[in-house]
C-alpha cells in the first residue's frame, strides 16, 4: 500500500534541544490518485518537502504532523501551485497573523511563501487546512491532521489518559465530480459528497495490513477521531472494546464519559481511550451523513484485531515479500525482504523516521531495545508492516 | 408550569385594536409579535418569519433578557395571517395563536441560559420564527440567531404548499441575525471586546439542520444547552448547535485580534456562490 505517507520524507530539524522543530512544506495542486472503485481523480494537497530535491510529493490527506507539548513549531509553506493557498491551524488557537485567513491574516500567492510560528500551549489532536476559498479548496483535499502529544510518555494529554498504542482517524468526504474535473467545480454550495474516506483510503483499502488496528487484550488504545467533511460522522465500536471518552478539540474533558458510539461534527476532534474487554476480530463503523437531510452518504469499517499475541506478520507486494519476526518484540525483530532493496526504515505512526537498518543477503537483525513501547511501521522499498515494541 | 390566557375575534381589524388594549393592560408584560415577510436579499427572493417587538417585520428574531427567578410574563401577538403553534422554553407542549390574536404566557423557573421560544408549526418553524430568551446573563452578550432555508421552499411554505422539508433539502440560504454579511465591524453578529473580557454568546438555531460553528484564535466553554446537556463545561473551538437548540457559550479571549467565526459545514460560508458569505462573522478583540 502506498501508505508511504509516512516516509521517509516528515523532515523535522529540531533546532534546540527538540524544543523549536521546522517542518517545510509545498502547497501543490498535482496529487493522483486512484480511488477504491478505480476511479482516477485528482487532488491538492501538501507534502514535505524533500532535503535533497527540493521536491514534494502531495497526499490525501496530507501528512500528520506531530509534535510535542511546549514546541515552537515553524512551518514554511512553499505554494508551488498555480493558485494561491494557506495553512489554518484549526484549533490551536494562533496569533492573528498565523491564521492562516487569506483576508484577515497573510495570503500566500501563487508561487510564494510563508513562514507560520507558534507555540503548541495544547496537547490534543488538531486540523490544519487551506483557508482559501475554502468550500473548494478543503474539498480537493488540502487537510491534514496536526497532533500535540501529552505532557506523559504516549498520553493524549496527560498521566490520566496515558495508552499504551494510539490510532488516528481522519475522516474525509470528496464530492468526485469536482475532483475529476477540477477546473470546473461548483457550483460550491451544491457540493454532493459521494466518497467517504478514513486517512485517505475507503471500502476494501481498509482491509490492508497498514490500515488495521492492532492490539492485544492487555492494552489500553489511544483513538484520536476527527473529521473534515462537511457532514457529521457517526462512529460505531464494537462491543469488545470499553470505550471512554477523555478529550475534544484539544482540552480535556472535565469528566470521562463512557459510550458506545460517537458523532463527531464537520471540523470536531476528540479523543477516546478503549480498553478490550475479550480478544475478538471486529470492525469500528463509520456512517457519514449529509447534515442538510441527515441522508447516509456512505460507510467505512475499520478492521481491530485483538489477539493474545501478533505472530509473525508478511506483506507481499509487487512479488516482494516483507516479512518480520518475532512481533511484538521487546530485544531485536528479523526483518527478511524478497527483493533488491538494501536498506528500510522504522518510522512511527506519526510519520517520524525514527530509524534507518540495512539489509544483508535480503535479511537484517534489528536493535530494538532503544525503542519506546509502542507501534512503528518498518518498511522496504514500497512494503510496509506495523510492528508493535513491547 | 405556563399560564396561558386566550383572546380570539374573527374580525381582523377590531381584533388588531383590541389587542393593542390588551396589551396596554398588561405594561409589566413584554409583547412579541410574529411578523412574516418577503424579503431580498439581492438576488434572492425568500419569504421568513420572525418574533419581533413591533408590528414592523424584522427578519431578525427578537431577545429578551429577564433575570433569574422572576416570573416572565410575555404577550405574544399573531401578526401573520395564518395560526401558529408556538412553543414554549421548558415545556412540551404547544400555545396555538390564530391569526391577528394574542395569548399571554408566564413563563417560570428558567435557570440561566438561553432559551429558544420558537413555532413549531409549519410556516413559521420552516421559516425561522424563533425568539432568543436570554436568562441571567449580564455584562457583554451578544446573541446569534441561525436560519437556513432553500429560498425556493419558503414561499411554497408560506403558502402552505408544502409542510415539511423535501428529503433532498439542500439550502442555500444561511444567516446569522438575518443576514448573510457580516464582515463589517457594525454588523450585528460581529463580537467585540478585549483581552480578558468575558463575553457570553447566545446562539439559537432556528434553521431546519444541525450546524456547526468554529471559533478562529479562542477556545469558548459551553455553559448551558437546551439540546446537549452532556456538554456543558466543554472547552472547544468547533461544536454543533442542533435543530432548534439554544445554547450559552462564554469566550474569554486571551489575546487580541479579528478572527473567523464560521460553519465550518463549509457549504454555509456561502450565499450566491460567493465566499465567504452566510454564516461566518468575526471576533475582534483588543488589546
Amino acid at each position: 500500500m502506498k501508505q508511504i505517507l509516512t516516509i521517509w520524507s516528515l523532515f523535522i530539524i529540531c533546532l534546540v534541544n527538540g524544543q523549536t522543530k521546522e517542518v517545510f512544506l509545498q502547497s501543490k495542486m498535482d496529487g493522483e490518485k486512484t480511488l477504491s472503485d478505480g476511479t482516477d481523480v485528482q487532488f491538492w494537497g501538501y507534502g514535505i518537502e524533500s532535503p535533497i530535491t527540493g521536491q514534494a510529493r502531495i497526499y490525501l490527506p496530507g501528512p500528520i504532523l506531530r509534535f510535542d507539548l511546549g514546541d515552537t513549531v515553524i512551518i514554511h509553506l512553499d505554494n508551488v501551485s498555480p493558485e494561491d493557498h494557506t495553512i489554518h491551524w484549526h484549533g490551536l488557537d494562533v496569533d492573528q497573523e498565523n491564521d492562516g485567513v487569506g483576508h484577515t491574516s497573510q495570503d500566500v500567492w501563487a508561487g510564494t511563501g510563508f513562514t507560520y510560528q507558534f507555540v503548541c500551549t495544547h496537547a490534543g489532536t488538531f486540523l490544519y487546512h487551506c483557508h482559501v476559498l475554502t468550500p473548494l479548496h478543503l474539498a480537493m483535499g488540502m487537510y491534514g491532521l496536526f497532533i500535540v502529544d501529552g505532557s506523559e510518555d504516549n498520553s493524549l494529554y496527560d498521566e490520566t489518559t496515558v495508552y499504551t498504542k494510539d490510532f488516528s482517524f481522519l475522516f474525509s468526504e470528496m464530492n468526485t465530480s469536482w475532483n475529476i474535473d477540477p477546473l470546473n467545480p461548483g457550483p460550491f454550495a451544491l457540493y454532493e459528497a459521494d466518497y467517504v474516506m478514513v486517512n485517505g483510503f475507503a471500502d476494501e483499502e481498509l482491509d490492508s495490513t497498514d490500515n488495521i488496528v492492532y492490539g492485544i487484550l492487555e492494552d489500553t488504545l489511544g483513538f484520536r477521531l476527527a473529521n473534515t467533511g462537511y457532514g457529521k460522522v457517526k462512529v460505531t465500536f464494537p462491543s469488545e472494546l470499553d470505550v471512554v471518552l477523555v478529550g475534544s478539540d484539544g482540552r480535556k474533558l472535565p469528566n470521562t464519559v463512557s459510550i458506545n458510539e460517537l458523532t463527531i461534527y464537520p471540523g470536531e476532534r476528540f479523543e477516546v481511550l478503549a480498553e478490550p474487554n475479550t480478544l475478538f476480530e471486529g470492525v469500528m463503523s463509520v456512517d457519514y451523513f449529509d447534515l442538510r437531510n441527515n441522508n447516509l452518504i456512505g460507510t467505512n469499517d475499520v478492521n481491530i484485531s485483538i489477539t493474545s499475541a501478533l505472530d509473525i506478520s508478511d506483506q507481499t507486494l509487487e512479488d516482494q515479500t516483507l516479512k518480520l519476526f518475532p512481533n511484538p518484540a521487546s530485544d531485536f525483530v528479523t526483518v527478511e525482504f524478497d527483493g533488491l532493496a538494501k536498506t528500510g526504515t522504522i518510522t512511527d505512526l506519526s510519520g517520524r523516521l525514527v530509524s534507518n537498518f540495512n539489509l544483508t543477503e535480503n535479511q537484517s537483525k534489528i536493535d530494538v531495545r532503544n525503542l519506546k513501547k509502542g507501534t512503528y511501521f518498518i518498511t522496504v522499498e514500497g512494503c510496509s508492516i506495523k510492528f508493535v515494541k513491547d | 408550569m405556563h399560564q396561558i390566557t386566550r383572546n380570539t375575534i374573527p374580525i381582523r381589524a377590531i381584533l388588531l385594536f383590541i389587542v393593542f388594549l390588551f396589551n396596554l393592560s398588561l405594561k409589566a408584560a413584554d409583547t412579541l409579535y410574529i411578523n412574516r415577510d418577503t424579503l431580498t436579499i439581492t438576488p434572492v427572493l425568500f419569504q421568513k418569519a420572525a418574533f419581533n417587538l413591533d408590528t414592523t417585520f424584522n427578519a431578525k428574531n427578537a431577545v429578551l433578557d429577564y433575570a433569574v427567578g422572576s416570573p416572565i410574563d410575555l404577550i405574544i401577538t399573531n401578526n401573520d395571517t395564518v395560526t401558529h403553534a408556538v412553543r414554549l422554553p421548558n415545556s412540551t407542549g404547544t400555545v396555538n395563536i390564530s391569526e391577528a390574536s394574542s395569548v399571554s404566557i408566564t413563563l417560570n423557573n428558567l435557570q440561566k441560559g438561553t432559551y429558544s421560544l420558537y413555532v413549531e408549526s409549519d410556516v413559521g418553524y420552516f421559516l425561522g420564527a424563533g425568539a432568543v430568551i436570554r436568562v441571567g446573563i449580564s455584562g457583554q452578550k451578544f446573541a446569534w440567531d441561525l436560519w437556513d432555508q432553500d429560498p425556493d421552499l419558503t414561499s411554497d411554505f408560506g403558502n402552505q404548499v408544502i409542510s415539511e422539508l423535501p428529503n433532498t433539502y439542500r439550502p442555500t440560504l444561511f444567516t446569522i441575525n438575518g443576514v448573510v454579511d457580516h464582515m463589517e465591524p457594525n454588523s450585528a453578529s460581529v463580537i467585540t471586546g478585549n483581552v480578558g473580557d468575558t463575553i457570553y454568546i447566545s446562539i439559537v438555531n432556528n434553521g431546519n439542520m444541525d450546524h456547526t460553528l468554529h471559533f478562529h484564535g479562542y477556545h469558548i466553554e459551553i455553559i448551558q444547552s437546551t439540546h446537549q446537556p452532556h456538554s456543558v463545561g466543554w472547552i472547544k473551538d468547533t461544536f454543533p448547535i442542533l435543530t432548534k437548540e439554544a445554547m450559552t457559550v462564554r469566550l474569554v479571549p486571551h489575546q487580541p485580534g479579528d478572527f473567523p467565526v464560521h460553519n465550518h459545514n463549509l457549504v454555509a460560508t456561502l450565499f450566491n456562490n460567493g465566499y465567504p458569505r452566510g454564516m461566518v462573522t468575526m471576533l475582534m478583540i483588543q488589546e
